[in-house]
Order: C-alpha cells, then structure tokens, then sequence
C-alpha cells in the first residue's frame, strides 16, 4: 500500500530529524508498554516484584538440594553457576513464550490505525530483561558470598546482555509472526523451551557432558551465551570473544529476517486474531 | 497541516472459514483437514474510490457490515488491501475503538500517557499538553483513579481529548461521538469544525443523519461494501432513510 508521507527529498536535513523523533517516539512506546505490563502484572499483591525473584530463588533451592546433596554433579560454585544459568535462561524463556502471545493478547492495538505492531515482540524482550536486571542486586550479594570479586571485566556484561537481546529480539519477531498464522507454533515452542532448559548448562558444567555428544550439543547457542555471563561473573575473565561475536552475528541475521517476516505477516494480523 | 486522503478503486477480501475450524494441531486430527481450507471469501469492500480534500469532511452511512469501518482501518494502515491504493497525507488521529491499549486498572492517567504515546506523540509532548487534555475531557481529580471506575462516556472524553490533541491532519472517526453527553458532544463537533477549518481531512461514520447534515461537505451510502451512491449530504441521506423504511416494511 502507498502510504505517502510528506517527505520531499529523503538526504534533507527534516527527512534525518524525522527519523530521530520517530526513534525517540518508538522508544517512548516501547516504555509505556514496557511499563503498563510491569503495573499490571503487580497490581495489588502484597509481595510485588518479589514475585518474580521467588521463582528462580525456589529452584535453586530445590536443585541446591536435588544436585548438590542427594546426586552430586560437582558443579563449583553452585549458586553462583545455577543461578546465573537460571537468571539468563528464565529470561529467554519468558521473553519467547510471551512473544508468541503478544499480537493476540493486545488485538485491540493491533487492530488501532497507526500503531507500530513491531514494538510488540520489543516489549516482552524488554519486560522480562528489567526482571533480570532488578534480580542482579540479590545475585551479587550471592557471588560477593561465593568468593567472586568485582573488578573491570565486569564491565563487558552490557555487551553480553546486548547480543542476547539482538538474538531474543530476531526469534521473538519470528515466533511472534508465525504463531498468530499457527497457534500451535506458540506451544511447540513452549515445549521446545522446557525440554532445553534441560539441554543447556544451567545446574551441571558442560564438561560433564561425554565427548562424542561434546560437538552436538555445544550447537546450542546457549552454551557460549552462558559462558560469556559466567567467565566475567564467576571467573573475573572475560568472555571469549570469539564465541561472542559470532553469536552477535547469528543474532543480527535473526533479526532481519524475523523482522521482515514479522512486518510481512503482520498485515493479515488484523484479520487473523 | 492540510491533510488529504484518496482511495481508488480499493478491495479487501476476507476469508470465513468453517465454524469448526481446527487451530490446534490436536483438533486436525479430529476434525479433518478440509475444514482448514476457507470455505469461500467475500468482499469486505471493493471498487470503491473516495476523495477527502484537505478542509473537507466526508460521512458514511450504511447497515451494519456495509465495509464503512474496514474503510476505516484500511485508510489507518491496518491490513492490506487487495485491490487498488490508498494514498495519505498528514497525521492520523483515530477514533475507532475506545480505550485501546488502555487497561481498567490503571489510573486514568496513565492511560493518558499510553494513549497519547500509541497515538504517536513522545512522552515529553504528552507531558506539555497532559493539562490541557485533562481540561477538556472535563475529568479533574478522577484522572488518578482508576479507569474501571469510569463511566463509558468519561472514557470517551478522555480518548476523544488525547486524539483531539495529537494536531491530526485526518481524523477517522468511527460512531463514538453518540457515547457523550450533549454537551460534551457538542463541544466535540466544535472540535471537529475548527479542526476542518485548519484543513484537516475528516471521515465520520455515523447512524445519526442530523450530525451527518450538520458537518459533512459529502455523504457516501456503502452496501456491502460498494457506494450506492454519494453526494449531497441532504440527498443521499433522505435516499438512504427512503431505502430503511422501505425494507423495513417489507419484511413486516
């Protein structure tokens, strides 16, 4: 569809500051929505956002117990290590299932003239990253505990955090788009998530793993991702770049292809939901 | 800004399925994948083509499921039409549904700020004008409570102020007006004048034809989703009215 803006030349100076305002504009959506999101979920409980931090806390516990005294994997550091892989694993997770929701549960905005639908895989993204970074306080007091120090390597945890938010963002685009055609989608991937919070290194090492499934299994992106959180947060060393910017890469193309994708189904979105 | 719409020969088809239609994988299974596949399609719309010129206002009339609001949201950008253009110019301010993205737990404030950000102003804008808008819904000390304690017509207030004061160049306006008190009514067709008068394009859908031949420049009758006719808003209009009282004699 033709839909004209009034832009005469696109290399003029307004056609640049247009652009800007829309940013500024898009991230002032993203943040209301953001917010709206975070208000209603604690809307009237006693406990608020510690909600959110039981959950993890809970399961630590329950494999502190389970992996630590009844089998002992023999995983150093144990809190630290499996509330790290928790932490970062939950907000994959979270971001994921919400996605494939996100177009039906807010169909009166997708059906509004003139609302961006592509902030939405945005907002659960981005939602479920202030939960992790408001659990970071009780983690720090938990590696300060365990014997890590703080020193400067903890300052490439943003990039980290950036690359696993570029790769979440691209499938959240994809799983969003496709579960609004197939709803199935929405719960295969909700499996998917359960069956690899078993496959990825959240409460063992991944050395324990034997050597002829060390190839296979280290194709799940997690595994570097993981790595790039716990060498800085548990080691003091930081992470392998190597690793990092390949992952990077993998989470660049995933976004562009979510995003065409998305913006492609998302024309139908109107009439599917 | 003058604002400007043109639809030429615009068609949106959809799809009905059958009623039993599968969406989970299990339910294919049971029912049988035939019935996954449309059962038929229809024209929400076609071959139609209006022109709103910047300081005009132009009506819709028709029964329900005529195509006038499907109009709406295809000129809004939502879905894509299968046939023929739409060409806009200017910033939209709609008014479609009431109270979307706005939750009744929040306060009405901020469901002032949601709105007025969905709507396409920054935070900072809203913040300049939250004031103003807060004056002209006529909510006072309400704003902070919360929106499920509103009445619909001060939920309508607040949608029509946070539109009323994003500066729209077109204004859809689908039948909301009728959820206002008089007063509030009126002072939202005064708006809607001087919004015109500042060379806004404005589309209305409404049942109530005195509004209709108040404000608009232009009236179309949609039926199943083609214009019957269009024109002068007291022709088209006593055509209309003609044609209602007319069918519904005939099925007494």
């Amino acid at each position: 569809m033709s839909q004209k803006i009034n832009v005469t030349t696109d290399n003029s100076i307004w056609f640049h500051l247009m652009r800007i305002a829309e940013l500024i504009q898009l991230r002032d959506l993203l943040r209301e929505l953001v917010m709206r999101d975070m208000k209603i979920r604690y809307e009237g409980t006693a406990l608020g956002f510690a909600w959110t931090l039981i959950n993890p806390l809970l399961f630590v516990g329950v494999f502190y117990f389970l992996f630590n005294v009844v089998l002992d994997v023999g995983t150093s550091r144990f809190t630290s290590y499996t509330l790290i892989g928790m932490l970062i694993y939950t907000w994959f997770q979270s971001s994921l299932v919400e996605a494939c929701s996100i177009a039906r549960s807010n169909r009166d905005l997708v059906r509004r003239p003139q609302f961006k639908v592509a902030v939405l895989p945005l907002v659960s993204v981005t939602g479920n990253l202030i939960h992790l970074l408001l659990a970071f306080p009780i983690l720090a007091v938990i590696l300060l505990i365990e014997g890590s120090r703080l020193s400067a390597v903890l300052l490439t945890l943003p990039i980290v955090i950036i690359v696993q938010f570029i790769f979440t963002v691209g499938l959240a685009f994809l799983g969003a788009a496709i579960s609004v055609l197939y709803r199935d989608i929405g719960y295969l991937i909700d499996v998917i998530l359960r069956v690899f919070f078993f496959l990825t290194p959240i409460f063992y090492e991944v050395s324990k793993v034997p050597s002829q499934f060390q190839a296979i299994y280290s194709l799940n992106p997690l595994v570097p991702l993981l790595d790039a959180y716990r060498n800085p947060l548990i080691h003091g060393l930081p992470p392998s770049w190597n690793s990092l910017l390949s992952l990077g890469l993998i989470a660049l193309l995933l976004v562009i292809v979510g995003y065409k994708l998305f913006v492609k189904i998302s024309h139908r979105f109107a009439e599917e939901i | 800004m003058p604002g400007k719409i043109i639809v030429q020969n615009l068609g949106k088809k959809f799809r009905w399925y059958h009623p039993d239609r599968p969406t989970k994988l299990k339910q294919v299974f049971v029912r049988g994948i035939k019935k996954l596949r449309p059962m038929g399609e229809f024209w929400a719309v076609r071959q139609l083509s209006l022109e709103v010129t910047p300081g005009h206002m132009v009506g819709l009339i028709g029964h329900n499921g005529a195509g006038k609001s499907t109009l709406l949201r295809l000129i809004g950008g939502v879905g894509k039409p299968d046939e023929g253009n739409i060409s806009t110019h200017g910033r939209i301010g709609a008014l479609l549904d009431l109270g979307a993205g706005s939750h009744p737990d929040l306060t009405g404030r901020d469901n002032l700020f949601l709105s007025g950000v969905i709507a396409g102003l920054t935070r900072r804008e809203v913040a300049s004008r939250f004031d103003s808008i807060v004056a002209y819904a006529e909510l006072g000390e309400f704003i902070d409570n919360p929106l499920r304690t509103y009445s619909s017509g001060m939920q309508m207030r607040l949608a029509f102020s946070v539109v009323a004061h994003t500066d729209p160049d077109i204004l859809l306006i689908d039948e909301v007006l009728s959820v206002g008190d008089a007063a509030f009514q009126e002072k939202c067709i005064q708006s809607i004048k001087k919004y015109k008068a500042n060379g806004s394009a404005i589309l209305l859908i409404s049942h109530d034809m005195t509004q209709i031949r108040e404000l608009c420049d232009e009236v179309y009758w949609l039926k199943d989703g083609h214009t019957v006719t269009h024109g002068e808003p007291e022709q088209v209009c006593a055509q209309y009215l003609e044609s209602t009282t007319s069918e519904a004699k005939a099925s007494n």
